[in-house]
C-alpha cells in the first residue's frame, strides 16, 4: 500500500522578492487520498503547478515511475498520468459531455460519435455517474461539470488526480457522491492530492495530510493520528480557536419582512429578520437561495410578493433602491459580480458610497483614500497599497475588499452569500468576528452558506430552501445537521 | 526606488514619447515640418476628429462602441447647413438645432442598446445605415456652398495666433478628462464598461450611464460636425463617413480598451495627433497616401502588440504572485 509513486524533492520557486517555494519536499503513495492543508498563500498552488508543468522550479527534482526530472513540462506531467483539476474546470461549454471527454484523442479521420458515446459510458459506469453524454456541458449544475472533470481525467488513464478545493461549488449530498468516487478511484489504485479548506473533510475522506506554511514544508502526518486543533495550530503557526465568536444582541425589532415572494426560481417564501440577528439559509445548489437574496436585492425581478424594511412596504425594482433603503449584498461570485479587478483597491472601496463622498459631481479624493485607509488597517486586507489593483490581490483580499465596498455602503442589512468560501483560516475567523461586530452594531445579517459548520456555528435562526420554497426553519435550541439535511433533500 | 519610478513615468507616457520621437524625426527629414504653422494647421486639421474620438472613447469606455459617429456626423452636417442656407435661420438657433439633432440621434442609439438588450457595436451597425439614408434624404445628395462668414468663423477663425477649432478642442478635452476623472459619473462609466454587473449590484444604474454617454457622444459628434462644416465652408453628405474608424483607431492607440473600463482622455488627443503627425510628416517627406495607410496600419499593430505584451507580462507577475 505504501509503495511511493511520487516523490518531490527541495523543490524551490523564487520570486523577485518572494520565495514561493522553499525546499519542499513531499513522498506521495499509490492509492492514497493526501491532503495539501495551508492558508492561501502558503504555496499549495504553486507546488502543483509546478508538478503539472505549468510553472518551473529554480531547484530540486521530481522522481516519478523511476524517472527523475529537473524540470517538468506539461506534456511529461501527463505522460506520466498527471491530471489537475482546477476549482475552474477546464471544460468546452458549448460542446457535449461525450465530445468533451474525447477532446483531444487521437481518432482516425472522421469524429465517430456513436464510439464517444460508448466511451463516455464505459468509463461513467464503474463509478455509478449518470449524465447522458450528448448534454451541452453548459447545462450541467457545478457538480456534474466536476464529474465530467472527474471522467476526463480517468480517461487520461490519469495515476495522480490532483483536486484543488473540489467540494467548493458541492452540495451536502454531491459531496458525499464526490467521496464515493474518490473511493472507487482509490480502489483502481489511483493517488489523489487534495486540497481543500474544509477539516472536516479531510479527516472524510483523506489518509495522510501535508501541511505547508509560507511556502515552507511543515510536516506530514496520518489523518487519524491527529486531530483538527492540532492541524489548524500547525497549518497558522500558533494556537488559533476556531470557535465561533458568541453574541447576544437580537431585539425584536423586525428590520426586513418578505412576503409571499415569487421570482423565477422562488415560490411563495415569507421570513422576517430582525435587528442583531443572523439568519442563515441553507439549501442544495438550485434550491433558490442566491435567486431569492437577488430578488430581495433587486438584482432580478420578482414575479409577485412584497418587502417591508423596518415595516415600510419598499419597492424594491433595482440594487440601487436596495442600496438606498439600507441593504447590502456580498455575491456569491466575487471576481465577476464583486470585483472591478482592472482598478485600485481605493477605487473598488469607494464605488458604493461616492455619491457621499462627493460635492456635487467632484469625487473629494482625500475621503476616498481615507475610507480606503480605514478599511484596508480595519479589515486587515493585505497589500502594499491601497492603489494596488484588485485584480492583484489573493481571493481573502479580494473578498475582503467586496466586504468593505458594502460596509461603506452603510448598510443596515447586509447578505452574504458564503462569505467565506475559498477563503482561509487564518481569514475566515476574521470574517467571523466581524460579522458578530456588525450584528453588535446593531445590523442584521442574512447569511446562505453550504458550509454546515458555519451555518451552524454562525446562525441565530435557519431557513431552510427546497426547490425555491422555504421547507423548514430552524431556532437555534433546535439546530443540528441531520435536520437540516432532511429538510434540503428531496422527497 | 528612482530608476522604477522614472520606468513607470515612461510606461505611463509612452504615446507622447512616441508622438515626441515622431515629431522629432520628421524635423530631421524636412525642414518645413517643424514650424508653428505647420503644427497648428495639424491640429486644427484634425481638430473635428479629436472631438468625435472623444466622444466614441466615453462609449467605449462604458463597454461599448459606436459605429455611427460618421454618418451621425454627416446628418449633423447638413442638418446645420440646411438650416443656416435653405432655412435662412439665425447662428445661436442653428447651433443649437444641430447640437439637439447629435444628441437625439445619440440618444436613439443609447434608447436601443438598452431597450433591446445588444451590443451597442451591433446597434451603431444598424444606426449608421439608417443615419446615412437620413442624410442622403435631406440632402438630396446635393451640397450646400457659401455659408454664412460667421458660421465659418467657428472652423477658420483665430484668437490671437489660435485657431478656434483648437480652443474648441482643447476646452472640450478638459473638461471631458475632468469628468471621466474628477466625478463619480465618470467613476460610474468606468465601473459600467469593467464590471456591468458588479456596477449594477454596486447600485449604479447602467442602463442610464450608458444612455448618458451615447447622448454625450451624439453632442460631441455634433460638434465635431459643425467645425469641419465651418472649416470647409459647405455641407454635405459624404462629409463624416469614415470618421467613426479612424475615431477608433485613435482610440485604440491611446489606449482605451475595447472591452470597456480603461483609458483615458489623454491618451484619445495624443491618439489622434500620433496618426495626424504621421499623415502630414509623410505628405512633407513626399510618401504617397497608400504608403501612409500601410504605415498607419503598421503603427497600430506594433501599440496594441506591445500593450498587450506588457499587460500579459503584468498578469504573469499577478498569477505569480498570487500562488506564491
Amino acid at each position: 500500500m505504501s509503495e511511493t509513486i511520487l516523490s518531490m524533492k527541495d523543490i524551490t520557486k523564487r520570486y523577485p522578492g518572494v520565495v514561493a517555494l522553499n525546499k519542499v519536499s513531499v513522498d506521495f503513495h499509490k492509492g492514497e487520498v493526501h491532503a495539501l492543508l495551508g492558508e492561501n498563500g502558503a504555496g499549495k498552488s504553486t507546488l502543483i503547478k509546478v508538478l503539472s508543468g505549468a510553472i518551473e522550479n529554480d531547484e530540486g527534482s521530481i522522481d516519478i515511475d523511476g524517472c527523475t526530472y529537473e524540470k517538468m513540462t506539461p506534456k511529461i506531467s501527463r505522460s506520466h498520468g498527471i491530471e489537475v483539476i482546477y476549482q475552474e474546470y477546464n471544460l468546452i461549454n458549448s460542446l457535449t459531455v461525450a465530445e468533451n471527454i474525447c477532446l483531444g484523442a487521437k481518432s482516425k479521420g472522421l469524429v465517430d460519435y456513436k464510439e464517444m458515446e460508448q466511451i463516455t459510458n464505459d468509463i461513467f459506469k464503474p463509478y455509478n455517474i449518470n449524465i447522458h453524454p450528448k448534454t451541452l456541458v453548459r447545462d450541467l449544475s457545478p457538480a456534474h461539470q466536476q464529474l465530467v472533470e472527474i471522467a476526463k481525467a480517468i480517461s487520461k488513464n490519469a495515476k495522480i488526480i490532483v483536486m484543488d478545493e473540489p467540494t467548493a461549488q458541492l452540495t451536502v449530498s454531491e459531496v458525499e457522491n464526490l467521496y464515493d468516487i474518490i473511493r472507487t478511484l482509490q480502489k483502481k489504485n489511483v493517488t489523489i492530492i487534495y486540497i481543500s479548506h474544509r477539516m472536516e473533510e479531510l479527516f472524510t475522506i483523506t489518509d495522510r495530510v501535508t501541511i505547508m506554511r509560507d511556502g515552507q514544508y511543515v510536516t506530514t502526518v496520518k489523518t487519524d493520528e491527529t486531530d483538527r486543533k492540532s492541524l489548524i495550530s500547525l497549518m497558522v503557526g500558533r494556537e488559533l480557536t476556531e470557535t465561533y465568536p458568541g453574541r447576544d444582541c437580537i431585539k425584536d425589532e423586525i428590520v426586513l419582512e418578505v412576503k409571499n415572494l415569487t421570482g423565477y426560481k422562488n415560490e411563495d417564501v415569507s421570513f422576517k429578520l430582525k435587528k442583531g440577528e443572523i439568519l442563515g439559509f441553507s439549501g442544495l445548489i438550485g434550491a433558490g437561495r442566491t435567486e431569492l437574496m437577488r430578488a430581495v436585492f433587486g438584482a432580478d425581478k420578482k414575479h409577485s410578493g412584497q418587502i417591508f424594511i423596518k415595516g415600510k412596504n419598499v419597492d424594491i425594482k433595482s440594487p440601487k433602491i436596495a442600496i438606498m433603503n439600507g441593504i447590502g449584498l456580498i455575491p456569491e461570485d466575487r471576481k465577476w459580480q464583486g470585483c472591478f479587478l482592472n482598478m485600485t483597491i481605493e477605487w473598488n472601496i469607494a464605488i458604493t458610497n461616492i455619491r457621499k463622498l462627493s460635492r456635487r459631481f467632484v469625487v473629494n479624493d482625500a475621503r476616498v483614500k481615507a475610507q480606503a485607509e480605514e478599511y484596508v488597517n480595519k479589515l486587515n486586507i493585505k497589500t502594499p497599497s491601497i492603489l494596488q489593483k484588485a485584480g492583484n490581490l489573493s481571493g481573502g483580499n479580494q473578498q475582503k475588499v467586496v466586504l468593505a465596498k458594502v460596509l461603506a455602503g452603510d448598510s443596515d442589512i447586509i447578505i452574504f452569500d458564503e462569505p467565506t468560501r475559498g477563503i482561509d483560516v487564518g481569514a475566515r475567523h476574521e470574517i467571523y468576528l466581524l460579522m458578530s461586530e456588525l450584528v453588535k452594531q446593531g445590523r442584521s445579517i442574512i447569511m446562505i452558506s453550504s458550509d454546515m459548520e458555519e451555518l451552524l456555528g454562525m446562525s441565530d435562526r435557519i431557513i431552510v430552501l427546497r426547490e425555491g420554497k422555504v421547507s423548514g426553519e430552524l431556532a437555534r435550541e433546535e439546530f443540528s445537521q441531520n435536520q437540516i439535511l432532511e429538510l434540503a433533500s428531496l422527497e | 526606488m528612482e530608476t522604477t519610478k522614472v520606468q513607470s513615468f515612461i510606461r505611463n507616457n509612452v504615446l507622447v514619447f512616441i508622438l515626441i520621437g515622431i515629431c522629432a524625426l520628421f524635423s530631421i527629414l524636412s525642414p518645413n515640418f517643424l514650424s508653428v504653422t505647420n503644427l497648428l494647421n495639424v491640429a486644427t486639421q484634425n481638430a473635428y476628429l479629436i472631438i468625435a474620438s472623444i466622444g466614441v472613447s466615453l462609449v467605449m469606455i462604458s463597454g461599448g462602441t459606436d459605429l455611427s459617429i460618421g454618418q451621425l456626423i454627416s446628418v449633423v452636417a447638413i442638418c446645420t447647413g440646411a438650416a443656416l442656407e435653405w432655412m435662412q435661420l439665425p447662428l445661436p438657433i442653428v447651433l443649437l438645432f444641430g447640437l439637439t439633432v447629435g444628441v437625439l440621434l445619440g440618444l436613439f442609439n443609447g434608447f436601443v442598446a438598452n431597450l433591446l438588450n445588444i451590443h451597442p457595436m451591433i446597434v451603431t451597425l444598424a444606426t449608421m445605415t439608417m443615419f446615412q439614408g437620413i442624410s442622403f434624404l435631406i440632402s438630396g445628395s446635393k451640397a450646400i456652398y457659401d455659408l454664412d462668414a460667421s458660421f465659418k468663423y467657428i472652423g477658420q477663425g483665430y484668437v490671437g495666433p489660435i485657431p478656434v477649432p483648437v480652443i474648441i478642442v482643447i476646452v472640450i478635452a478638459v473638461i471631458v478628462d475632468f469628468v471621466a476623472k474628477k466625478t463619480y459619473f465618470g467613476r460610474f462609466i468606468y465601473a459600467a464598461g469593467g464590471n456591468p454587473e458588479a456596477a449594477r449590484l454596486a447600485g449604479v444604474s447602467v442602463k442610464t450611464i450608458k444612455l448618458a454617454v451615447f447622448a454625450i457622444c451624439g453632442f460631441l459628434g455634433a460638434v465635431a460636425s459643425i467645425v469641419m462644416v465651418a472649416r470647409a465652408g459647405s455641407a454635405n453628405s459624404t462629409m463624416g463617413p469614415g470618421t467613426e474608424f479612424n475615431a477608433i483607431t485613435a482610440c485604440v492607440l491611446g489606449g482605451i480598451s475595447f472591452i470597456g473600463g480603461e483609458g483615458r482622455v489623454k491618451g484619445v488627443v495624443v491618439g489622434v495627433l500620433i496618426l495626424g503627425v504621421l499623415s502630414n510628416g509623410m505628405q512633407l517627406v513626399g510618401l504617397g497616401i497608400y504608403v501612409q495607410y500601410v504605415v498607419k496600419g503598421l503603427i497600430l499593430l506594433l501599440s496594441i502588440g506591445y500593450d498587450t505584451y506588457q499587460k500579459q507580462a503584468k498578469v504573469k507577475k499577478v498569477v505569480t504572485t498570487k500562488t506564491a
